[in-house]
């Protein structure tokens, strides 16, 4: 234990090794040619795929595409879901009237809503993002009620004690103090965000996206490709979620008080 | 039992048949009192007979028989546990001038206050770097800041230690007698509550009535020495035989 703590290099080596692992075995099914080269491509070919995601410019019209679509549809959400779970964990008669409405919705897998809403609004962005924001949404207000349910009452008394306005207190006392719920709501609704962008990518509708470049590659066999947007895809959520954390740790530095 | 201090135009708060009842038990007997407006005055009564009960019925906490009215809706609380209203993710002088910002507050007496309150040296930490006690005098700081004219202080100095605490009783009696808000403080400690009071008012257990208020006869300028004084004592043992005869 004291070898992990104090030798920061290490440590660094011991969490990249599983991944070393996985490269290791993967070299080693290629090289043995335990399954197809057009199944399992080599790790040179997917590096090099990967890497021209920055040169490409087709690639990275696809890249960005799902970005802006990912960051548009969690916007939405993370306003709506954070001012609704306000509300709702704050006054009981919503929560009361809105619970059981709330656990309906969110029992819906939110992907079989995508055919309803291109009848709607047709294979256009709106259903994508619609799909997406269903999913994300419930779980940012269930995390932001919980938070203001779970906040300590003497501070919620202190809109009486400082004859706080609503606004005044939900923005300096309430939404603080229940930002480390809200932000968990929000880690949790971006990675549903990522999964919901890309399937709807991936099902029609669109020329550019992740999701779609994913499926060009299935149909033209071009495993490479659908492994190298695989390994970015990951990378994507993993420096989303290094990024929420190191804003976590910054932030929330206060929690020790608790 | 009223008890009437001062005319009607200079009462501070007016209590009348004040009473809480719980799963159908009255905790009081319809308490009545009336506390002039700038009078410090102490509440000295047996655990659990609704001390803190009757503080939440003055700042509108809760919900009560009886009727209770102030003076003035600036009302100051500071509670048994400074954790639960000191906001974490503020700083120290941040938190001092909450609910103010700080465009809106005199910088000078916020920094007068930080030095008498020695806060100083932690102006700009987070109060996670302050101990139980120093967090207590941050939030009597806060309540001194904003000239609330009621404060209400319940067992303030009870997570501080001995030295502090005997700072702190004549910080706030000080701070008392230049901003001259009308306090009610809840004490355990007898010695404090007639250090600090104008007026000790004592309470019975439950069902909790005014089993007497003693008028508090000292010089208003009070050092540490003043407990061993004569009149200090007569008062001392006049609030303990009350206190024990049940």
């Amino acid at each position: 234990m004291s070898f992990l703590q104090n030798n920061k290099i290490s440590n660094g080596f011991i969490k990249l090794s599983g991944i070393a692992l996985v490269l290791v075995l993967w070299c080693i099914v290629y090289s043995l040619k335990l399954y197809s080269p057009l199944l399992i491509p080599s790790p040179v070919e997917v590096a090099k795929s990967l890497i021209s995601f920055i040169s490409d410019y087709n690639l990275l019209i696809h890249l960005g595409a799902t970005m802006v679509r990912i960051f548009a549809a969690f916007i939405v959400s993370a306003i709506f879901g954070i001012i609704l779970g306000l509300l709702i964990g704050y006054y009981a008669i919503i929560d009361h009237s809105s619970e059981l409405l709330i656990d309906f919705l969110r029992s819906i897998p939110g992907i079989v809503l995508f055919p309803l809403f291109i009848l709607f609004f047709g294979t256009s962005e709106v259903s994508r993002a619609l799909v997406a924001i269903f999913v994300a949404i419930p779980i940012i207000i269930i995390n932001t009620k919980y938070g203001v349910k779970n906040s300590n009452e003497s501070r919620k008394n202190m809109r009486k004690i400082y004859k706080l306005g609503n606004l005044d207190f939900f923005k300096r006392v309430l939404i603080p103090e229940s930002s480390p719920y809200i932000f968990t709501g929000l880690k949790v609704a971006l990675s549903f965000t990522i999964i919901i962008i890309i399937v709807t990518e991936m099902l029609l509708g669109t020329r550019y996206g992740l999701g779609r470049l994913l499926i060009i590659s299935q149909y033209e066999f071009n495993t490479a490709m659908l492994f190298s947007i695989i390994i970015l895809l990951g990378m994507i959520g993993l420096l989303f979620n290094l990024g929420f954390n190191l804003f976590e740790r910054k932030t929330f530095h206060w929690r020790e008080l608790e | 039992m009223i008890s009437r201090v001062g005319e009607e135009k200079s009462r501070s708060i007016e209590i009348r048949g004040f009473n809480k009842v719980y799963s159908n038990k009255s905790v009081f007997d319809n308490i009545s009192l009336d506390i002039a407006k700038g009078e410090f005055v102490c509440i000295l009564g047996p655990n659990g007979c609704g001390k803190t009960t009757l503080m939440k019925g003055v700042i509108g906490l809760i919900d009560h028989e009886g009727s209770i009215k102030t003076s003035s809706k600036d009302i100051n609380y500071v509670g048994q546990d400074p954790k639960e209203l000191i906001l974490p993710w503020l700083t120290v002088s941040s938190n001092i001038i909450f609910p103010k910002t700080e465009n809106q507050v005199n910088k000078e007496k916020l920094f007068s206050l930080l030095n008498v309150s020695r806060l100083i040296d932690y102006k700009d930490n987070f109060p996670k770097s302050l101990s139980g006690g120093m967090m207590q005098i941050l939030l009597i700081t806060r309540s001194l800041m904003h000239d609330a004219d009621i404060i209400l202080l319940d067992e303030p100095f009870k997570s501080l230690d001995f030295e502090t605490s005997r700072d702190m009783r004549i910080k706030v009696r000080e701070l008392w007698q230049s901003y001259n808000p009308t306090i009610v403080m809840i004490s355990h400690d007898i010695e404090e509550a007639i250090f600090m009071a104008d007026r000790i008012v004592v309470l019975s257990a439950k069902p909790t009535r005014i089993k007497k208020v003693i008028k508090v006869n000292l010089p208003k300028e009070r050092t540490n020495s003043i407990i061993i004084s004569e009149e200090f004592n007569q008062i001392k043992r006049e609030v303990l035989d009350e206190l024990s005869a049940e």
